[in-house]
């Protein structure tokens, strides 16, 4: 137990691999067999903020992406260079991508991660979340200084998330987050370049696989000066009940909406 | 002095263990890696404390693409692993290992290659990172394509030191050198595994699993080793005594060669991870909490009868503070590495301040302690300032203390206003009192260093030996010189 060889293989070879099978392939064996989704594959549900990136941002998204159109191509790479904007600045030093179920012996309690950042699906992190290719490697996190952000896709607005990126005191008044503005073409934060639109894309991309969202129409919508096209004129609800019946808004039927 | 060497440990002869005659030990590649670390900790305290300026909304860089506050962040974290800690035990290691094995290392025109190679690595990482290039693996931040050049240059410090250790014709291996050698066995693996596999074949979760390997493997299998090797070198030849237990010894080393490569995935608890090895990882947590104990129990029986030579050795302080900053961390770590904790202080501060305490507390303190005592021998001269010295220990050691309890109790405020679902902003506005008496502690640090750093230079500087004879007595060992001649 004091020899050269003794220690080399069976401390440093052996030990070594012991805890790589036991801690790396065994936890990897459970994935075995189960395809890690491509970006094809991500590209096939894409979510409406990037249409409306490529509305409210025509020129930028035509400099972005070469195309003044929310294709699939455009998206895959968007939500590449919003990765890489991600790495590059650390987002994941401060911002966690993992949601605990905290407290799973409980019947009625979830922990806080979920009530905080789940409410709407009460679901904690599944594994399949992270098996696809915009997790080589996986960005979990290991420190939260500000919101988790595993399921940001909708919880904020485009034009919120630029101004949050400009300056982040402007939407979240004691946020300690560092400004951004190399995300942005312009001197006043109103023109976002390549980086911007990635960076949005993907934080709206982040959990938007629990919505299924339609293939594109962004053909069939009117190209309208911005302004009208954001405000079209209320239209009263109709008063007539819905088929289905009742104000259940996921019909009668007592399925598990998710 | 000139007082004869008690121990057989060190051998600074050129009589090497085959007999031949060679100059055993590379003071110079010794020195300049010590002036590299020293300067590489210096750059990466600034950026530490100009992270730290993020948080109070002070940061004076705000806008400045090169210098946003998260790439300072990245810079700060591998310039301590890659810059200070990396380039500090190689430099030990060219004292230490000729020294055990009796044979000098392969070739010390390749120290000198290696020391030129290593550093231009750190500095092509450190602009890498700058320029928005880094990767997302945690303590690997480095640019995927300085990922290549680390394990290149990590390869030849292995086999720059293997070949001293295969050579040797000592009849017994001295414990330092167990842990060298599986130290230099599972750097390169460990480097390999956390940063290719998850990069490039495993996605998601269970690359998650191999990365909280790998950020705990650099900690447990290469810092750690690393600075119990060198303990178990110092300790004893400053000292004077011998280690308390060969016994304790083997069970310190087995126990941690064992439990620490199983501990990875106690980074990502109650994440999707599998349980059965997110259990195993808290079980064996606690399991190499209780076998490093016996290594500081073994120290600590070792200054039996010599505490009071804390007073006049400043190395030997170094060590001890060190050594306690130790025990409080894996008695910490024992307990906030359950389940029950995770819920609370997981992505807190408290983590931070843990990180600190270890990284800082420990084996920078204890590479502190080593420069105390080998520069003068390095340089040849006494050290310019006793004073200086002291300054430097009450600065660094004041500021982890204050720096670990207040990142602890913020971190805990943290995780119960988190808990109390509290909109998001309280949690940082309770937060900012920690974060400044943080920045606090980061000026103290940084001060600490300055002492050093001058200290360093005024030595290195001084035309003749101080006459004062204050370090008198403290080196038993033959000088560096002496080696050579």
């Amino acid at each position: 137990m004091e020899r050269f060889n003794f220690i080399f293989v069976v401390a440093g070879i052996g030990f070594f691999a012991l805890a790589f099978v036991i801690m790396g392939a065994l936890p990897l064996a459970q994935y075995q067999g189960v395809d890690v989704v491509s970006m094809a594959q991500i590209a096939t549900n894409i979510p409406y903020q990037f249409e409306e990136l490529a509305r409210d941002y025509p020129d930028a998204f035509q400099r972005a992406f070469g195309t003044t159109e929310p294709t699939a191509a455009a998206f895959e790479d968007a939500l590449e260079t919003g990765r890489q904007a991600y790495i590059a600045e650390a987002c994941w030093h401060c911002h966690t991508q993992q949601i605990r179920r905290i407290d799973p012996n409980d019947g009625t309690e979830v922990g806080h991660d979920i009530s905080r950042w789940a409410s709407d699906t009460h679901q904690e992190s599944q594994a399949d979340e992270y098996h696809n290719a915009m997790n080589y490697p996986h960005l979990f996190g290991t420190r939260r200084v500000g919101p988790d952000l595993i399921r940001s896709s909708g919880r904020h607005s485009n034009d919120w998330h630029l101004a949050h990126l400009w300056n982040p005191r402007q939407t979240s008044p004691y946020s300690v987050m560092p400004p951004y503005t190399w995300f942005f073409d312009d001197a006043e934060g109103k023109v976002p370049n390549k980086r911007g639109l990635g960076i949005v894309t993907y934080l709206q991309w982040l959990g938007c696989w629990y919505t299924q969202f339609a293939p594109s129409e962004y053909k069939d919508l009117p190209q309208l000066p911005v302004d009208e096209a954001w405000y079209p004129p209320y239209v009263p609800p109709k008063d007539e009940p819905t088929e289905e019946g009742g104000d259940d808004p996921y019909g009668s039927s007592e399925e598990d909406p998710y | 002095m000139t007082q004869t060497v008690t121990t057989p440990l060190i051998r600074p002869t050129v009589v090497t263990s085959r007999g031949e005659t060679r100059v055993l030990v590379d003071t110079t590649a010794c020195k300049l890696h010590f002036i590299a670390a020293v300067s590489w900790i210096g750059v990466g305290i600034v950026a530490g404390l100009l992270y730290s300026f993020v948080f109070l909304r002070l940061y004076p860089h705000e806008g400045v693409e090169v210098l946003s506050p998260g790439r300072i962040r990245m810079i700060h974290t591998n310039l301590m692993a890659y810059g200070f800690l990396t380039n500090a035990f190689i430099a030990m290691l060219h004292w230490v290992v000729p020294r055990l094995t009796g044979e000098p290392v392969l070739s010390h025109p390749l120290s000198k290659v290696i020391f030129l190679a290593w550093n231009v690595i750190v500095g092509a990482a450190v602009w890498g990172i700058l320029t928005g290039q880094a990767q997302a693996i945690e303590w690997g931040e480095t640019p995927f394509w300085a990922d290549h050049l680390v394990v290149f240059g990590v390869a030849l410090v292995v086999i720059n030191f293997t070949w001293s250790i295969i050579r040797s014709r000592e009849k017994s291996m001295y414990v330092s050198l167990w842990y060298f050698t599986a130290a230099f066995v599972w750097t390169p693996l460990v480097y390999i595994m956390g940063n290719y596999l998850p990069q490039t074949l495993v996605p998601g979760t269970g690359g998650a699993a191999l990365v909280g390997l790998y950020i705990h493997d650099l900690v447990g299998l290469f810092v750690t080793p690393m600075g119990w090797g060198l303990m178990y070198f110092f300790v004893p030849v400053i000292s004077r005594k011998p280690i308390y237990s060969h016994a304790i010894s083997l069970v310190g080393f087995w126990g941690l060669a064992f439990f620490y490569p199983l501990n990875g995935v106690h980074h990502f608890l109650w994440s999707p991870i599998p349980m059965f090895a997110q259990y195993g990882a808290v079980i064996s947590t606690i399991a190499v909490e209780v076998v490093v104990t016996t290594v500081v129990i073994n120290f600590v029986m070792t200054m039996r009868g010599e505490w009071y030579r804390l007073k006049e050795t400043i190395a030997l302080r170094w060590f001890m503070v060190g050594m306690t900053c130790y025990f409080i961390t894996c008695f910490q770590c024992a307990f906030q590495t359950t389940l029950t904790m995770q819920k609370v202080i997981h992505f807190t501060d408290w983590v931070v301040g843990h990180s600190h305490l270890v990284m800082f507390g420990v084996f920078s303190f204890w590479i502190a302690g080593v420069i105390e005592h080998l520069w003068p021998k390095l340089t040849g001269r006494n050290w310019w300032s006793r004073r200086l010295n002291l300054w430097h220990f009450w600065l660094w050691t004041l500021g982890v203390a204050l720096m670990f309890t207040d990142l602890t109790v913020i971190g805990v405020i943290q995780g119960l206003v988190w808990d109390s679902l509290r909109p998001w902003e309280e949690s940082i506005r309770y937060s900012e009192i920690g974060w400044f008496i943080r920045m606090i502690t980061g000026w103290m640090i940084l001060g600490g260093f300055l002492c050093l750093a001058l200290n360093m230079f005024m030595t290195f500087m001084a035309r003749e030996d101080h006459t004062d004879t204050e370090y008198a007595g403290q080196f038993p060992e033959t000088s560096a010189a002496g080696a050579r001649a």
